[in-house]
């Protein structure tokens, strides 16, 4: 029987169909990383044992996260001939009100109502209209968003590959593979402008087009997720939330750069058992739909994908450190050139990209790369993830074109310090990144305006601080990350991190010395004599922090200076 | 080579190298034995030398077996800002250790986590892998207290 996707596409949007017009109460619970953290598995627990209890049918399933991760554990329930609900903050308790209240007397407790959706005309469920039911989507947390890669966040259960086709999964891969050649989807790549989302923000199409021109099979692809930046969470929550998107990314990328043959590793931490154990079960289905392995949906094209796990290592999120840890080594960077298109890991032609780059592929391919183009900035094309974390009333992941300021995203969209404080400083970029003081708050979201103001966006890491954050202090514990994850290949920055983060802690205990503090200056200077960006960057903490709060600093002296 | 860890050893469905083997035994055994560093050198055609690199090199891999009950709590920036270093005293008044170890009855191990990827809900702990997001203090002393019946302060 030849390959019919249609028919599989269809099939997949007729089952999400029926769960939203459902003849039993279909009920989601937020189970991403901040969903099991607030108690996502006792909220599942007490949901069974009540419907259990009243003799009542229902079906309760996980999804990730829905990036109000303030507010999990976040539970939705769609009722026969009802929109969807959702409800956050639940507890065993709240459980237990869902099911008396809400799914037995039919009143959705308001404390605990979040919003609904609910739109027939784009398939997504009952009508909102003359429910008086607010919209989810127009929450102050989501009204500024624009979702391209975490549209089905929260929104579908991670483990079923048909909810993921339902929402135009895998098409583009079918696109890519019958109406496309390599040459026209890294064209698109190359229009859509789409920068690498690791921290460096090199540009896709460029390395895309290296390995297309290398000679092989094989090739690899290296998903990185390995994602050790303290503070930053958006690649866990895609894993989590939508790995089939990641996944399919990767296999249109090995489409793209004639990687035929050759096969994709995602990386992820050990340790990590939801992203783990959601992107094994993906891969498994994914081979299982034909959308893997030989012939992949009946063409020519072969590809393979396994996941690969890395022991706890920062450094081992740089890409020639990848490829070490992927080789089973210690992680730690090698030289370049040659760069991995030419030599990469087992000394052949691959590609490291980080998780969102690879999940904003499908998009691009289904939309074309001007779509992609007409999003954000000059320079910074597409959406940025924000993980917003600290002093700030609703921390968690917020997808929003480049070019929304960060007050914006802090204030508006997030609702700012909790009352009675004020912001007094901002970490973004995690622990290579820097900080900023409350006045760059109007500053847009964007790659190299932020580089230039001394912090980065980095992988996606915000860290808010209300005036009670000795910045001197947080120097220290970022000093002390750098120096702990320090590979130890290189000297400068095995040595210097750790004078650094010896310095700061005297600093810290007001036994500083002026000589002290300057060298911690200087030191980063040579620590860029090192192989990567562990020691280019390691100094970036004590500069943007001195620039910003210098009077801080000072004040952790012996003695005062002598001006 | 001993059995048990030829069987963890050759029971690997992914990609075999000295890492991923290492992996695979603390996975099933909590730790690394003496035994498997051999064993792992034998399998992966790695000298003892380049595994044991391996093994320390990677912070999770441990070489004694972890204490009854593990403490894990997380010190990296957001949860410092919002306090962590408070939860860290109370741990550590609660197993009589200073810094990350095991007491010496075996009881408790106590780790610092550079990040648990909660962030969102820090300050973040794991105790026996079960994670909690907007640990308190007094929640802390609670979960403390629970392990074995004694108040923690």
């Amino acid at each position: 029987m030849p390959y019919d996707f249609r028919r599989i596409q269809d099939n997949a949007r007729a089952q999400w169909q029926a769960l939203l017009d459902p003849a039993t109460p279909q009920i989601f619970v937020g189970m991403g990383i901040h969903g099991l953290a607030a108690g996502g598995p006792d909220v599942i627990e007490a949901l069974r044992a009540s419907l259990k209890r009243r003799g009542l049918e229902a079906d309760t399933r996980e999804t990730g996260g829905l990036g109000l991760d303030y507010a999990e554990v976040i539970v939705s329930v769609i009722k026969p001939g009802a929109p969807r609900l959702f409800f956050g903050g639940v507890t065993p308790e709240g459980a237990e009100r869902l099911v008396s209240e809400y799914l037995v007397n039919g009143r959705a407790p308001e404390d605990l109502f979040l919003g609904a959706t609910g739109n027939p005309s784009t398939g997504s469920g009952h009508s909102l209209e003359g429910t008086g039911l607010p919209d989810l989507f127009q929450r102050p947390e989501l009204r500024l968003q624009y979702r391209i890669i975490t549209k089905n966040c929260g929104i579908i259960d991670p483990t079923d590959i048909g909810h993921y086709i339902a929402h135009g999964g895998y098409g583009a891969l079918h696109k890519a593979i019958f109406e496309m050649t390599p040459e026209d989807i890294v064209d698109e790549l190359g229009k859509s402008n789409l920068r690498g989302r690791g921290g460096a923000a090199f540009p896709a199409a460029m390395k895309f087009r290296f390995l297309q021109g290398a000679p092989g099979p094989p090739k690899y692809h290296l998903c990185n997720g390995e994602e050790g930046d303290a503070g930053a969470f958006n690649d866990k929550h895609l894993l989590e939330s939508d790995p089939h998107q990641t996944l399919e990314g990767i296999i249109l990328s090995g489409y793209a750069t004639k990687a035929g043959g050759g096969k994709g590793f995602v990386f992820i931490r050990v340790g990590w058992d939801l992203p783990i154990n959601r992107m094994q079960k993906a891969i498994g289905d994914a081979y299982a739909a034909g959308f893997l392995g030989q012939n992949i949906m009946g063409s020519d094209f072969t590809f393979d994908v396994e996941l690969s796990l890395t022991g706890e290592s920062y450094v081992s999120g740089e890409e020639t450190a990848l490829m070490e840890s992927v080789e089973g080594k210690r992680a730690m960077p090698r030289y370049k050139p040659p760069f991995p298109a030419a030599y990469g890991v087992w000394g052949k032609p691959s590609n490291i990209n980080n998780v969102k780059t690879y999940s904003y592929i499908p998009s691009i391919v289904q939309f074309g790369g001007d779509w992609f183009a007409g999003i954000g900035t000059e320079r910074s094309k597409g959406t940025a993830l924000a993980c917003l974390s600290g002093h700030v009333k609703r921390p968690g992941l917020y997808e929003v074109p480049f070019g929304v300021t960060l007050r914006q995203v802090i204030e508006e969209a997030a609702g700012g310090v909790p009352e009675g404080r004020t912001l007094k400083v901002l970490q973004t970029g995690g622990p290579l990144g820097g900080f900023l003081p409350a006045s760059a708050l109007d500053m847009p979201i964007d790659f190299d305006g932020m580089v230039a103001a001394g912090a980065m966006f980095g992988s996606g890491g915000i860290i808010v601080g209300d005036d009670t954050v000795d910045v001197v202090d947080l120097t220290r514990v970022l000093a002390e990350f750098n120096a702990e994850e320090s590979c130890g290949k290189c000297f400068p920055c095995r040595l210097g991190t750790r004078q650094m983060a010896d310095i700061l802690e005297r600093l810290t205990h007001k036994q500083g010395t002026e000589r002290e503090l300057q060298a911690a200056m200087v030191i980063g200077q040579t620590m860029k004599s090192s192989l990567c960006a562990h020691g280019h960057l390691a100094e970036n903490p004590i500069k943007s922090g001195y620039r910003y709060f210098e009077e801080e600093f000072k004040a952790g002296l012996k003695a005062p200076i002598a001006t | 080579m001993d059995a048990d860890l030829r069987a963890i050893l050759e029971g690997q469905t992914r990609t075999v190298t000295v890492l991923s083997s290492l992996i695979a035994i603390q996975e099933k055994l909590s730790f690394l034995p003496p035994a498997a560093i051999s064993a792992v050198a034998e399998l992966t055609d790695a000298s003892v030398n380049e595994v044991y690199s391996v093994a320390t090199f990677y912070t999770h891999f441990r070489f004694s077996p972890p204490g009854e009950h593990q403490i894990e709590l997380c010190w990296g920036p957001s949860c410092h800002v919002l306090l962590a270093p408070r939860l860290r005293r109370i741990a550590e008044e609660f197993t009589g250790m200073g810094e990350d170890g095991t007491t010496s009855d075996n009881k408790y191990t106590l780790r610092g986590l550079e990040c648990a990827g909660a962030c969102a809900l820090a300050p973040v702990g794991k105790v026996d892998g079960k994670l909690y997001g907007r640990m308190t203090e007094d929640k802390l002393k609670q979960i403390l207290t629970d392990l074995n019946g004694r108040k923690a302060s």
